[in-house]
């Protein structure tokens, strides 16, 4: 029972933060492996005083490899958060083991090279220094969640075919949330963002049951498309659509695909089944009678 | 001691041992 609470409040902490698409790039760099990197700067000048190229070339193969090790590690922290965020997902690729193996490298060139110690030495300290780093950083997240065979069996698809068709959704996602960001007008901003979230809700309800997918596939397709081609095609020309009756037809078909994205969200949860083929000539038409497409 | 702490030492021993192990090395070679 004892860090229950804590647990549950960093879940939705991972949730929200997730979910607004906003990265902590902050809280997610290695600060251990930066502050060595500040370590290593004095072999580096003490070789250059003295003229000593064993000490030059150690520290600074030492600040190279701590600096991709750093690199490697915020990936491969990322990477891990998504892969704990996702309810269905492959393993990532091995950043963090990269971050581990380049932490080592670090302490082997300076025992090695910049302190001229023998090979074994060398050897020792940085298989010390790469264990040290992943008892800091913990070991990249192995295997695939939640892609039981059964599962797919049972929804008649294959994983596969799951996995690809929430990727491109999730990219689609991506691409309006970067569209939007070029937007000027505040309001729209919002509509948007409140849109991508709702789209993202219903990503996770198909992850969460994929049977879902065969629905609501067509109907993310398109809209998530439509969205972002008239978003697109919106930012081009913002400075000469503003306060047109162009700009009021923009707002309107977001209106309506803010609604439609609720809609779907409600009868998703419910788990019953809408005539998404209406839904997605509701769309088409509009775009067509607003002349924004 | 539940696995959230436990990971939590874990992290605090591997962050100490990154920090005063580069430490070391670096002084070392200074020498």
């Amino acid at each position: 029972m004892n860090g229950e609470p804590g647990r549950f409040a960093k879940r939705i902490g991972s949730r929200t933060a997730g979910d607004s698409g906003t990265p902590a790039p902050f809280t997610r760099q290695p600060w251990c492996v930066h502050i060595a990197t500040f370590f290593a700067v004095g072999p580096l000048v003490l070789g250059l005083v003295l003229g000593d190229v064993g000490r030059t070339l150690g520290g600074l193969g030492a600040i190279a490899a701590l600096q991709l090790a750093a690199y490697c590690l915020r990936r491969g922290r990322d990477a891990a958060a998504e892969y704990a965020a996702r309810a269905i997902t492959r393993a990532p690729p091995p950043w963090k083991l990269a971050g581990h193996l380049s932490v080592g490298l670090a302490g082997f060139l300076l025992v090695w090279l910049a302190d001229a110690q023998p090979l074994v030495l060398g050897l020792a300290a940085g298989g010390l220094m790469g264990f040290a780093s992943s008892l800091a950083y913990g070991i990249d997240p192995r295997g695939a969640k939640g892609l039981d065979a059964a599962t797919a069996e049972r929804a008649g698809l294959r994983t596969e075919t799951v996995l690809a068709a929430l990727e491109e959704a999730r990219g689609k996602i991506r691409a309006i949330r970067a569209e939007a960001a070029g937007l000027h007008s505040r309001e729209l901003k919002e509509r948007l963002a409140r849109i991508t979230t709702s789209a993202d809700a219903v990503l996770q309800q198909i992850e969460r049951d994929p049977r879902d997918l065969r629905r609501a596939r067509r109907f993310l397709v398109t809209y998530l498309d439509g969205t972002r081609d008239v978003v697109a095609g919106y930012r081009a020309q913002q400075h000469d659509l503003a306060e047109t009756p162009l700009a009021a037809n923009f707002r309107h078909v977001l209106e309506t695909v803010e609604k439609v994205f609720a809609e779907q969200q409600e009868i998703l949860k419910r788990n019953e089944t809408l005539d998404l083929e209406v839904q997605i000539d509701v769309l088409k038409t509009q775009l067509e009678r607003e002349g924004v497409h | 001691m539940d696995e959230m702490q436990a990971s939590r030492v874990k992290r605090a021993v591997g962050a100490g041992m990154l920090l005063f192990g580069f430490w070391l090395l670096a002084t070392l070679a200074l020498f």
